[in-house]
């Protein structure tokens, strides 16, 4: 049974140039209790997707069509009022900036209970009592409740967000670059304890992230995005096949494997206001085809639950 | 903390000796014999002025007379007024208190209305709402404060009273009586204070609060569910007050500009209209009393802000 | 770094209400027909008519042409003012910005103390020791208004400083003076251009409110000036508003079209602004 489901997912940004197609024409699902990890290059619309999903889109952008069904209801129909019930409660979302993310005029036990009073009809005590039982969970010492956000470490931060985004106990969880501006060993902590909180709560969990390696400790699935489209969605035990990906999986450094600089992806990720007709990585594919630049390429099932969109994969049948 | 404080109590005694300096500086280097002026009441005779002369140690040298200026100052000694032959301090002290029971409600008011119209406009920014809110801010704060009341003057000339703090007779009355003649005449000048206010009030708040409302523990609230009022009131504004103290501070001196103006207009017996008088009659003792005590009044305001800023931030630690 | 000057909508509406007060300013006589200094005792307190379009005063002078005659005080004391007001604030910014140590530190402890006196009491407390004169007017209020610019061309003057272009031409060996004259100002100049657009407000707003107070040069006819006749001659009892709005309305508007042109050239300058 599926918890979301995304249905030909376009949004738009309206800029001074034209329309900007962040994303446009997504399609995936994501199954109860599963995990899944999103990459891409920065710009490619990952973060539209998880702001699209609780409907917090900046006044610039808008979804211009299709749907995305949570628990079969479709929140592209629902309002504003409808979606703040399920913002924090349903579907919580922690974010890349954990420096800025906290107010620094609140204590962290009045930001971590504040949404307790939101959605359930706890006394002030009670919430307090679930924030202190949220935070010791994340591992932080509860005599920290009374404490302002200044005081403590980025990785600190990051725990406290996600003890706030988990303590109504949502169904899904979207974490948008969750451990991008911590360094390695406080991200090895934070996503261990992301493993441990989705097994105890049996949560589901969308991972936005630019890092393969973060996928592969923490997720099920992977859906590489690139320009606004997927590319390819795989399990993760599978072999990337999609050229993008395979570049993508190339220019990071393997620590088992031999020592070579890492070359990268050539050239620019595309332009979204007026993308080509044909595939988007054709202009920096190095496998591309005639027909790459005149057809885009569909989303095909590939093997079981391997879905790529590549033409060459179709024309050699792989 | 306390290093803190004692770094900001030097500053504000070094800040208060030299407005002192300048004050005693002003009146005796300025072209026509200021001293003159300043002791010699044409209307006194020659026998008291030889006097009071030695009593200002003005047969002394400039230092000498610097010293016993000093000195007098802290005695509470100021001089005397040429016009009510009374001393400038008692004078001065005596009015400052009719100048606070003016000032303080309009300030107030004025800020809790800036506040609310800044925090509309921020939040509507970019609407029909924020333009007529800007464009009618924009006016008062052109509005010169001595021309808005005597406006309002010409306009309820009939309705409310527009002059002075009392009525003619008033002390026959009871107390409570008075306090509401007092309140009934304070109706436009304060109105009037308020409105020259407002609007410095209302752009600093539109543009904190624009500021605040981009940051990320705004979007935090919005991701957790909560609605705009609730973000507004609970996240952002707390936020946004915090510059809203020190910029009230630093722009005291627009207050106290006012004041001379409104207190002016309606003749309000305050230090503002004592420093009009004082101008408009060359009591020369009298002006630099009323300077010396709006000038420190509006440093003690600063240093009070400096003071109680860490109270309400509690990112500023003191050490 | 070159600026192109780009003025939106209110921007334009301030600069024409300000040329057609320049051009009132130079020529008034071919506005009005009265001689603003005629007084007629038998013609006092008049309300509007054809013969005085805005009516007469206390002495029975026309007020439309204290009116418009009033324009160049105004405009004088404006850009006056604010010329010395930006020119020693300029100076003083870039000495502090750009030289670290003991000369910033006492120059910018000068500025503090400049803005922490409160400016009505001292321009007042200034002009009635100096005596009353549009010149001494000109000279406190330019005087008492540099500390602002100071302040705001220092910190412009501090970022600019540590930008890699500074370093290069101290690498080619070039003096301090040139670096500041030739580099560090050029950058300054917009925001200082705009500042002291929006100080011409500031300044004709203490010069009218001097005036009023009863410091202003008695020779000279100014909006301030008739203000404080107006309300010396008790205008307010005879209710002659006639008297009393149109100065006012006068010094709004040329308050309020300052303040538009420099909001406008602000945002024009500072490509910030404008995206928000």
């Amino acid at each position: 049974m599926n918890i979301i489901n995304i249905r030909d997912l376009k949004v738009f940004y309206r800029t001074h140039k034209g329309k900007l197609r962040a994303i446009d024409g997504v399609k995936f699902s994501l199954n109860k209790g599963e995990s899944v990890g999103m990459v891409g290059e920065s710009g490619c619309g990952k973060t539209t997707l998880a702001l699209s999903i609780l409907k917090l889109l900046p006044p610039r952008g808008y979804i211009e069509d299709g749907n995305i069904f949570y628990k079969g209801e479709d929140l592209v129909q629902k309002s504003e009022r409808e979606m703040r019930k399920i913002r924090g409660n349903e579907i919580s979302i922690v974010f890349q900036g954990a420096m800025n993310s906290l107010n620094p005029v609140k204590t962290i036990g009045e930001q971590i209970s504040e949404g307790l009073l939101l959605h359930t009809n706890m006394s002030k005590v009670e919430a307090f009592d679930k924030a202190k039982e949220s935070l010791i969970s994340v591992g932080i010492s509860p005599d920290k409740l009374i404490e302002y956000p200044h005081e403590f470490s980025g990785g600190m931060k990051q725990r406290v967000m996600i003890a706030s985004a988990l303590v109504c106990d949502p169904q899904l969880l979207i974490a948008d670059e969750p451990v991008t501006a911590l360094d390695v060993m406080v991200q090895a902590q934070i996503l261990e304890l992301l493993n441990r909180l989705k097994q105890e709560k049996k949560l589901s969990l969308l991972l936005i992230t630019h890092d393969l390696s973060v996928v592969a400790e923490t997720c099920d699935k992977i859906v590489v995005v690139y320009g606004g489209k997927i590319l390819e969605y795989a399990n993760i035990e599978d072999s990337l096949l999609h050229p993008y990906s395979k570049e993508l999986f190339r220019s990071f450094p393997n620590i088992n494997g031999p020592r070579i600089l890492s070359k990268g992806i050539l050239g620019t990720p595309p332009n979204l206001i007026n993308p080509s007709r044909g595939c988007r990585f054709e202009p920096r594919c190095n496998q591309s085809l005639k027909i790459c630049v005149k057809e885009e390429p569909r989303l095909i099932e590939v093997c079981d639950q391997h879905f790529v969109a590549c033409h060459r994969l179709k024309t050699s049948g792989a | 903390m306390r290093e803190y404080l004692i770094k900001r109590i030097i500053i504000i005694i070094l800040l208060i000796w030299t407005i002192v300096t300048v004050n005693f500086v002003l009146f005796r280097m300025i072209p026509g014999d200021p001293v003159r002026l300043l002791f010699f009441d044409p209307r006194i005779t020659a026998e008291a002025q030889k006097k009071l002369a030695s009593n200002f140690g003005l047969d002394k040298p400039l230092y000498g007379q610097y010293f016993i200026y000093l000195s007098n100052l802290v005695k509470g000694d100021w001089g005397k007024s040429f016009l009510y032959r009374e001393p400038v301090l008692g004078i001065v002290t005596k009015r400052l208190f009719n100048t606070l029971i003016l000032l303080v409600p309009a300030v107030l008011l004025a800020v809790i209305i800036g506040n609310l119209l800044g925090v509309i406009a921020a939040w509507k920014r970019g609407t029909k709402i924020d333009t007529s809110i800007l464009s009618f801010v924009l006016i008062c704060w052109s509005l010169p404060a001595f021309w808005l009341g005597i406006v309002l003057i010409i306009v309820f000339i009939n309705i409310f009273p527009i002059s002075g703090m009392t009525s003619v007779g008033s002390e026959y009355l009871s107390i409570f009586q008075q306090i509401k003649d007092v309140l009934y005449h304070m109706i436009l000048p304060l109105v009037t204070e308020s409105i020259v206010l407002v609007g410095e009030y209302t752009l600093i708040m539109r543009g904190t609060l624009s500021e605040v409302l981009t940051e990320d523990y705004i979007t935090t609230a919005k991701s957790k569910g909560f609605g705009d009022f609730y973000i507004l009131r609970n996240h952002a504004v707390p936020n946004a007050m915090l510059p809203m103290i020190t910029l009230i501070a630093i722009n005291f001196g627009l207050i106290v500009g006012g004041a001379i103006q409104v207190e002016t207009v309606f003749s309000w017996p305050g230090v503002g209209r004592l420093m009009y008088d004082s101008i408009m009659t060359r009591d020369y003792p009298v002006l630099q009393g009323t300077f010396l005590v709006v000038a420190i009044a509006v440093v003690l305001v600063n240093f009070m802000a400096d003071i109680l800023y860490p109270y309400f931030d509690p990112r500023v630690k003191l050490k | 770094m070159k600026f192109r000057i780009r003025l939106n909508i209110k921007g334009i509406i301030g600069l024409t209400i300000i040329l057609v007060e320049v051009f009132f300013a130079c020529f008034p006589s071919l506005i009005v027909f009265h001689n603003p200094h005629e007084m007629n005792y038998s013609a006092i307190f008049l309300g509007p008519s054809r013969e005085h379009l805005l009516g007469t005063d206390e002495v029975g002078r026309d007020i439309f042409s204290l009116l418009i005659f009033g324009t160049r005080a105004s405009l004088m004391v404006g850009f006056i003012a604010v010329g010395i007001s930006t020119t020693v604030g300029s100076i003083v910014g870039l000495l502090s910005g750009y030289y670290k140590g003991i000369i910033s530190e006492v120059l910018m402890r000068f500025t503090d103390l400049f803005l922490a006196i409160p400016r009505l009491p001292l321009m007042l407390v200034l002009v009635a020791l100096v005596g009353q004169s549009i010149w001494n007017i000109i000279i406190v209020i330019g005087l008492l208004l540099w500390s602002q610019v100071a302040r705001i061309v220092r910190s412009q003057t501090l970022s600019i400083r540590e930008k890699s272009f500074i370093e290069r031409g101290k690498a080619f060996g070039y003096s301090d003076f040139r670096i500041i004259i030739f580099h560090i100002l050029p950058n300054v100049l917009p925001l200082v251009f705009a500042n002291a657009i929006l100080l011409m407000g500031s300044a004709i707003y203490y010069e009218v409110t001097v005036s009023f107070l009863g410091l202003g040069d008695p020779t000279h006819i100014s909006w301030g000036m008739s203000l404080h006749y107006a309300f010396e001659s008790s205008a307010i009892l005879y209710r002659a508003y006639w008297y009393i709005i149109p100065p006012g309305v006068a010094i709004v508007i040329t308050v309020l079209a300052f303040t538009l042109i420099g909001n406008a050239l602000d945002e024009s300058f500072n490509p910030k602004l404008r995206e928000r």
